[in-house]
């Protein structure tokens, strides 16, 4: 029985789809017809326009050229300019929707046998107002017109120009010179134009209209938005979402609502009611919906409701049958049929509208409920009826979108229903609904399929949502049915099938009248049926199977000159390359473990190599013209895949170290084939190969991996060869200026590298060093005799290997002789060549020279550093420098000062890392102290005797030297002090090389005293601040050690302050961070001294000190500071005092509420010097960024806020709950005085925000709390304060707005 | 001349802070114990904000102390009669002390009897535990009355009902079901709990043991002995680097660390006795050792 419902259901829909598409083609050809007028009418209304514009911008560029005229001005009322335009003004005056289609077709060229046309066709035009009168002149001659009477009422092309026009017409419009009906255009004040049209402006029915315009003058740009305004410009946005936004999701809720009703609530109530019930609803909805729509204000709840009437109702028809508690009926074909007239019914009604929101909310809802209910697969027919009628409605109305959107929600709703019968898929499982459930899929993808190829293309965009919906079609298919498959091995056939017929339908004449249809359908066609290959076949048949389609798309492309084709076929080709090199990785894996010969499978990569080579290097050489662009990357990519199927060829038939040798050979036939075919991309393959070749020979060849070399015949024979090879390559590649004198650069390195190689694993290590210089030598002496750059580059490499090889190896032999004769031979061999290894005219010849001579030197310092006592090489090497520095200073040798410099550099370093943390002594002296000591002296000597280079001579650049020393000598003071006196130490030193620095005028060494200090400051986080205090000692030693340095800091900054102009006071200066480290020392012992709980009231008690300080002596600074100490107060007494102190915590006078008491009353006695600040600091324009961001020029508004927030905070927190509103009260009625009494506006904002706090506590919370059953009420109630609130944003928003 | 002057005065006075300093007869200790407390200090104090916020109530604190009691006590070995007796000491002289807690939760006191278990700690609405490790170092009641306080005070002042709510937000554990209980690890009471809260709980505790009867002589006997026990492990660094390493390493460990030092926590029990002038007398209950005899059968 079921299956003769759904067979009845399917055959009505299957005839009803002609039906609908017959008539959709219908209204749609007369749509057309019409769209098509209108967009001819539109175009010449945009001609005219543009040629208006044109006309305007000249007459700008004339009028700016010129001096302006005065204009006269009129008031003139504009009811009156209304109720009697003229025709200047006509032309900017919005015509009625129905003017464009009443007026006749304007024509391009002026007509001279009726004299009266002129002046008559332009009233027609631009007098939209007074039909009555264009119609009698209308009716005279007989003009051609487009059938108005036919039109619909509302038409888009009669959009554009009372949108566009409004600014226009808004200009001021003189009074009427003559009755419109009878006189030509003429601007007021000047000559009346004559009937017939003027030679020199263009043609058209507008230009004589705008022949004088008035330009009136450029008005000031809009003032800045108060607050007030700005938030009335926000208002809109919660209109907005109030009364559009929460209207859509109140209709969604009732509807969903009343479908769960239905289905699951009122147990007591019978089907028949229950039907009865809610189609009363829906009517009810419908019927409100259509009286409400007719109003303007409510007209978007209307058409709310009217969706939301006609979703309800076809649900119940649905439900009348498929939901059990709600079945009245036995027939399924019965209900049906009424589903399908409340859809064709929904459908009519709702496009009356033409609204996609009214449409497409019926649907939406439609599928929705229809989603919550379904039992049987042939409830889905429902979702069949709705997408066919969104089809209908996307074809008729071109609502694109709203076919994607029922392409989404059918098969969601079948996927939904399927998810339900089988959560974790079907997984093979056979289930009954099967062939039901691929029947509706089929028909889904039919009725869409069909609506995708008929329809007609308007826009762009309309294309690109069809693509989208094309594309969703078949791929939420695809998805369904693979979720509900039940034999995998179908699906080899379903997507032949599928492919097939999408391919065949892309062939259709009705498709290829769309290329975008054609070529989505074809492609999406090919897709499937190439996938369709992999369910059935594997390995390489899939290859051989793709190769051959892509080779027939190939020849098709070429044959029938179709793009498509061939790009197909490339693609197809390029990823059946892929796959081959894919299967390929079987060799390599194989090549992981054996070198055995693969015949078989090198022939056949081979083969493939010469096919895709083929490919590449001839058939797009001869059809060229065929290919395009992406075509040609297609086919190079081919040649790509050929060179790596040549590799893996190569490598199956050449094996052990000649392996190397077959992919050296390809890469010479590449670097051949660069050479003579001139192809760029066989130089990428030449490279590549290149670094085959290299990586192979490197890892294999030179048994850098393997310890036990077996193959040294092997490795003598093939080494040679490959640095030929290499060498040959070069010279194939030999052209400069491209990419190929790179390469044959790289293949000359990598023929010398080989030979270096070989050297390095034949030859005992002490030989190794001097033959690398040897060869070295010769490399420079063969490069200057044939100018060959790279044997020089390589030159320098080596002596560099040379030189790590001496101290890797050599520096640890036992040998003296192998110590010190490969040091001293290779240091010499340096010295010799460094004015000859480089070509002759080389620029860096000089340099190259130098970095010889250097490296001779660092070779003898090394030598040294192996032979001298270690912890006297320090002071060897500053000597050193000493020396090299006073000789240079004597002979001006320029290399002896950098060499001086860097043995310093090393000194430094060597005491840094050993010196230091000696605890040797010598002759009972301590040799840290000695040695560092003569480090120092020798540091600040060579400050004063090195010879700087010249362009650093009137730099600071040599108070490098007297930096190390000063850091050498804090490290002393650090060492040699005990902890808690290192503090001070570093002050005393810090203050110290101030006031040398300042006597002797040394920045430098002003700033190493900065430093010293900031050092001195930070050490007490470290010791100072946690220092116990001992019993007898009177004064704590956080106190007596960290005290004095604040004294120094302020003492120093104090000094700082004493030469500045005022103007520099003002500014911002580094050296006010001493002051924050003043500051910050008497915080930090408040903070480590004070009890937990009085850290609060002690930061208040210094920021009332601070402000008063900077009441005094008018330093921004501590203001700054002040402000950062209330930020500190607030942050303390929040997260400490409120939230984190004890939950018991003692009453009276040490009780929270007094402590933050206290801490906001100090913050409020500082509210007097705030004020007399902010009437110091407000006018003051320079003051600096951080003042302004801590707020000095509101210092009042600063420490108002604090308190208020400790206040209202600890009033929550710590405060009875039944308490804090009254207390919030009380707060804010005091706040609301002070603000009065010292006339703050922000002050009584305060006190009005915490009165209505209170009241949003009352309601939101205590309310809350009383009645633990009103949840449930409330959410009712919720719903319809929403609904209220969406009402009341639209009716009473005025009012809002002057509240707020 | 008056720079001069001032500078002189500067120098003086610093020189005479160096020469205190550098003549001291302690070695402080160089660390970033300043800072790191600090950040401890601010982080406990933030993260104590959203546990104020959602402060169970005392009923639903004592549910779920009683389900993680049930599951640990059933995981112990059963009792005998020593133990038991034992036990009934712990509940009076726990009682005692907890009869000036300022909640008024049911207090119960059970013995861990695992002689290498030198610890204690409270469970959520009224259980303490106490090893048998922890109570073979006590020479006197009123030591034990100090520990019974402190761990009373760390239930008194939400501190272990405080480890469920974070445990409970950062699993999102149902509190209502006992299965979710049930997840939460004891180790997160007897890993101990955040200096501050440690030090209130060493304040508190020996306040009410105080007022229970009981000597604060006994708190500062026991931390006396504990300080004297750490200082044995404590080394001074010689040079800076040592001090660096030291730096880091104490750094992590002392942001990381529970409990405070001890000599930290004996100088705040100083402190607490002289400022709420608590009588510092010698004469100290003794240890009740016949209950561990006799069953406290007298």
């Amino acid at each position: 029985m079921e299956f003769v419902v759904l067979a009845v259901v399917i055959v009505g829909a299957v005839l009803t789809i002609p039906v609908i598409a017959i008539i959709a083609l219908a209204r749609g050809a007369e749509t057309r017809r019409l769209l098509d007028d209108a967009t001819a009418n539109s175009r010449e209304k945009f001609l005219d326009l543009e040629r208006e514009i044109a006309i305007l911008r000249r007459q700008i560029v004339e009028i700016s050229a010129r001096p302006i005229q005065p204009v006269p001005t009129r008031a003139v009322d504009p009811a009156t300019a209304l109720r009697t335009p003229e025709p200047r003004a006509a032309a900017h005056t919005p015509p009625p929707a129905v003017a464009p289609f009443e007026a006749p077709k304007p024509t391009p060229q002026p007509a001279p046998p009726i004299p009266a046309q002129p002046a008559r066709a332009i009233p027609e035009q631009s007098l939209p107002v007074t039909p009555p009168l264009a119609a009698p002149t209308n009716t005279t001659p007989p003009q051609p017109t487009v059938s108005q009477t036919s039109a619909p009422p509302v038409i888009p092309a009669a959009r554009p120009e009372p949108v566009l026009n409004p600014p226009l017409a808004q200009a001021p419009i003189p009074p009427p010179a003559a009755p419109p009906l009878h006189s030509a255009p003429v601007a007021p004040g000047t000559t009346p134009a004559p009937a017939a049209p003027a030679p020199a402006p263009p043609p058209g029915p507008y230009y004589r209209q705008i022949q004088s315009p008035h330009f009136p003058a450029v008005e000031p740009g809009p003032p800045r938005k108060t607050f007030a305004e700005r938030l009335r410009a926000v208002l809109p946005l919660e209109e907005v979402l109030g009364m559009n936004l929460f209207a859509k999701l109140g209709i969604v809720l009732l509807v969903l609502g009343f479908a769960l009703l239905g289905r699951v609530a009122l147990i007591s109530m019978g089907p028949i009611a229950r039907v009865a019930l809610i189609y009363a609803v829906a009517g009810v909805m419908l019927g409100g919906g259509i009286r409400l729509e007719g109003r303007e204000r409510y007209r978007l709840v209307g058409r709310t409701g009217i969706g939301g009437g006609w979703a309800l109702l076809f649900f119940t028809t649905y439900a009348m049958y498929h939901v059990p508690a709600m079945t009245v009926m036995r027939s399924n074909m019965l209900d049906c049929m009424l589903m399908f007239i409340v859809a064709v019914a929904m459908v009519g009604h709702t496009l009356r509208y033409k609204s996609q929101l009214v449409t497409g909310l019926a649907f939406l809802l439609a599928f929705s409920t229809i989603a919550l209910s379904q039992d049987t697969v042939y409830s889905l027919v429902a979702g069949v009826i709705l997408a066919i009628g969104i089809a209908a409605i996307a074809l008729r109305m071109g609502w694109f979108e709203l076919e994607v959107f029922g392409i989404l929600a059918s098969y969601a709703n079948h996927f939904y229903w399927l998810y339900r019968l089988f959560p974790y898929g079907v997984a093979g499982h056979s289930f009954p609904q099967f062939w039901p459930s691929v029947i509706i899929l089929i028909l889904y993808w039919l009725i869409f399929r069909i609506s995708y190829i008929e329809r007609t293309i308007r826009v762009p965009r309309d294309e690109t949502i069809s693509t989208i919906a094309a594309l969703l079609n078949t791929m939420l298919l695809l998805v369904v049915l693979k979720y509900q498959a039940t034999h995998p091995e179908w699906a080899f056939y379903a997507l032949l099938g599928l492919g097939a017929l999408e391919f065949l339908f892309g062939q259709l004449p009705i498709t290829r009248r769309r290329r975008a249809a054609f070529v989505l359908l074809t492609v999406i066609g090919t897709l499937l049926i190439f996938a369709a290959v992999p369910f059935r076949f594997s390995g390489n048949n899939i290859a051989l199977f793709w190769m051959i389609a892509a080779e027939v798309l190939l020849t098709a492309g070429i044959v029938q000159l179709e793009v498509l084709f061939r790009r197909l076929g490339l693609l197809a080709g390029f990823i059946t390359g892929l796959l081959i090199i894919g299967e390929a990785q079987h060799l390599v894996k194989f090549r992981e473990t054996s070198e055995a010969f693969l015949l078989k499978d090198g022939a056949l990569l081979l083969t493939a190599s010469v096919l895709f080579y083929i490919n590449a290097l001839f058939i797009n050489r001869k059809w060229r013209d065929l290919f395009g662009d992406f075509d040609t990357a297609l086919v190079t990519g081919q040649s790509y895949i050929g060179c790596i199927t040549a590799f893996l060829g190569v490598w199956g038939l050449c094996t052990g170290d000649w392996t190397a040798i077959g992919w050296a050979i390809l890469m010479l036939s590449a670097a051949f084939g660069v050479r003579y075919l001139d192809n760029k991309h066989l130089l990428f393959h030449a490279m590549a190969l290149f670094v085959a070749v290299v990586v192979r020979a490197a890892f294999f060849n030179c048994d850098v991996v393997n310890a036990y070399p077996h193959r040294i015949p092997l490795r003598l024979a093939t080494l040679p060869i490959l640095a030929a090879l290499f060498y040959v390559t070069a010279w194939a590649l030999s052209c400069v200026g491209d990419l190929r004198f790179a390469v044959r650069s790289l293949a000359l390195w990598a023929g010398t590298a080989l030979l270096v190689a070989l050297a390095w694993l034949e030859l005992p290590p002490m030989f190794i060093a001097p033959v690398w210089m040897a060869l070295a030598v010769v490399l420079v002496l063969v490069g200057r005799r044939l100018k060959l750059s790279e044997f020089a580059y390589q030159e320098h490499l080596l002596a560099v290997l040379v030189a790590m090889q001496l101290f890797a190896v050599n520096t640890s032999s036992q040998s003296a002789v192998e110590r010190y004769w490969p040091f001293i031979g290779c240091a010499a061999a340096m010295y010799a060549i460094s004015r000859l290894c480089t070509l002759k005219d080389a620029l860096y010849r000089r340099p190259a020279a130098w970095v010889h001579t250097w490296a001779a030197t660092a070779l003898l310092a090394t030598l040294a550093w192996n032979e001298s006592p270690q912890p006297w090489l320090t002071a060897i090497w500053a000597l050193f420098a000493v020396s090299l520095a006073l000789v240079d200073r004597f002979f001006e040798v320029e290399e002896l000062p950098w060499q001086a410099h860097v043995l310093a550099l090393l000194a430094v370093i060597r005491a840094v890392t050993l010196n230091l943390y000696s605890l040797d002594k010598w002759h009972g002296i301590d040799l840290r102290l000695i040695t560092v000591a003569i480090l120092v002296a020798v540091l600040y000597a060579m400050a004063i005797w090195i010879r700087m280079p010249q362009s650093q001579r009137g730099s600071e650049a040599r108070h490098a030297y007297t930096w190390a020393a000063s850091g050498l000598t804090a490290w002393l003071l650090w060492s040699e002090l005990q902890p808690i006196a290192v503090a001070p130490g570093l002050a005393i030193f810090g203050l110290a090389l101030f006031e040398i620095g300042s006597w002797r005028q040394l920045r430098q060494i002003r700033i190493q005293g900065y430093i010293a200090l900031a050092a001195s400051f930070a050490r007490i986080f470290f010791v100072n601040l946690t220092a116990a205090t001992l019993p007898g000692e009177l004064l704590g030693p956080r106190i007596y050690t960290v005290a004095p340095l604040a004294l120094i800091y302020f003492f120093v900054w104090a000094r700082l302050q004493s030469g500045k102009r005022k103007s520099e006071l003002e500014r911002w200066s580094p050296s006010d961070l001493i002051a924050y480290f003043g500051t910050g020392s008497i915080a930090a012992i408040l903070y480590f001294q004070t009890p937990a709980e009085w850290i609060v009231v002690s930061f208040a008690a210094l920021a009332l000190v601070l402000l008063a300080v900077t009441l005094l002596l008018d330093q921004e600074v501590f203001h700054q500071q002040a402000a950062l100490l209330v930020g500190g107060t607030l942050a303390r007494g929040f997260a400490h005092n409120i939230f984190a102190g004890s939950y018991f915590g003692e009453g009276g006078w040490r009780g929270s509420f007094f402590v933050l008491s206290l801490a906001s009353a100090l913050l409020f006695a500082a509210l007097p010097v705030a004020f007399k600040l902010r009437k110091r600091y407000a006018d003051r324009t320079n003051i600096t960024f951080l003042s302004l961001y801590t707020g000095l020029q509101y210092p009042e508004q600063v420490l108002f806020f604090a308190p208020i927030l400790l206040i209202s905070c600890v009033i929550a927190v710590k405060m009875n709950p039944g308490m804090v509103t009254l207390s919030w009260g009380v707060e804010g009625v005091a706040v609301i005085v002070l603000g009065l009494i010292v006339s703050q506006r922000s002050y009584r904002i305060t006190g009005l925000i915490l009165l209505l706090v209170c009241v949003a506590k009352i309601i939101f919370h205590d309310a809350w709390q009383l009645n633990e059953r009103d949840r449930y009420i409330t959410f009712i109630a919720l719903g319809a304060a929403l609904t209220l609130v969406s009402t009341l944003y639209g009716r009473f928003r005025e009012v809002v707005r002057r509240l707020l | 001349m008056k720079r001069i002057v001032a500078l002189i005065s500067i120098l003086l006075i610093a020189g005479g802070s160096l020469y205190l300093a550098q003549h001291r007869k302690r070695q402080d200790v160089v660390s970033v114990n300043a800072v790191v407390d600090a950040a401890a200090d601010w982080q406990r104090d933030v993260t104590r904000v959203p546990m104020h916020l959602t402060r169970l109530s005392d009923e639903q604190e004592s549910r779920i102390g009683n389900a993680l009691t049930q599951q640990y006590v059933s995981a112990e070995p059963a009792e005998n009669a020593a133990n038991a007796a034992m036990e009934r000491y712990l509940d009076e002289v726990g009682g005692r002390v907890a009869a000036h807690a300022h909640r008024k939760l049911v207090f119960r006191f059970h013995l861990m009897a695992n002689a290498e278990m030198i610890n204690a700690f409270a469970l959520p609405g009224g259980h303490v535990f106490v090893g048998q490790g922890l109570l073979d170092q006590m020479t006197s009641e009123d030591e034990l009355a100090f520990v019974l306080g402190h761990e009373i005070e760390h239930i008194d002042h939400y501190h272990a009902v405080e480890r469920v709510q974070i445990d409970a937000q950062l699993n999102n554990l149902n509190l209502d079901i006992v299965a979710a209980v049930a997840q939460i690890p004891i180790s997160l009471w007897q890993a101990g709990y955040s200096k501050d809260e440690e030090f209130e709980a060493d304040r508190e505790g020996l306040r009410i043991a105080n007022a229970a009867g009981y000597s604060a002589q006994g708190a500062v006997n026991l931390l006396e002995r504990w300080a004297h026990l750490h200082d044995e492990y404590v080394t001074h660094a010689e040079t800076p680097p040592e001090a660096l390493s030291q730096l880091a390493v104490d750094g992590l460990n002392g942001y990381f660390r529970t409990h405070p030092l001890p000599s930290e926590r004996l100088a705040q029990a100083r402190e607490v006795i002289a400022q709420d002038h608590l009588p510092l007398d010698n004469c100290l209950k003794p240890f009740h050792v016949e209950y561990e005899i006799t069953g406290g059968e007298q």
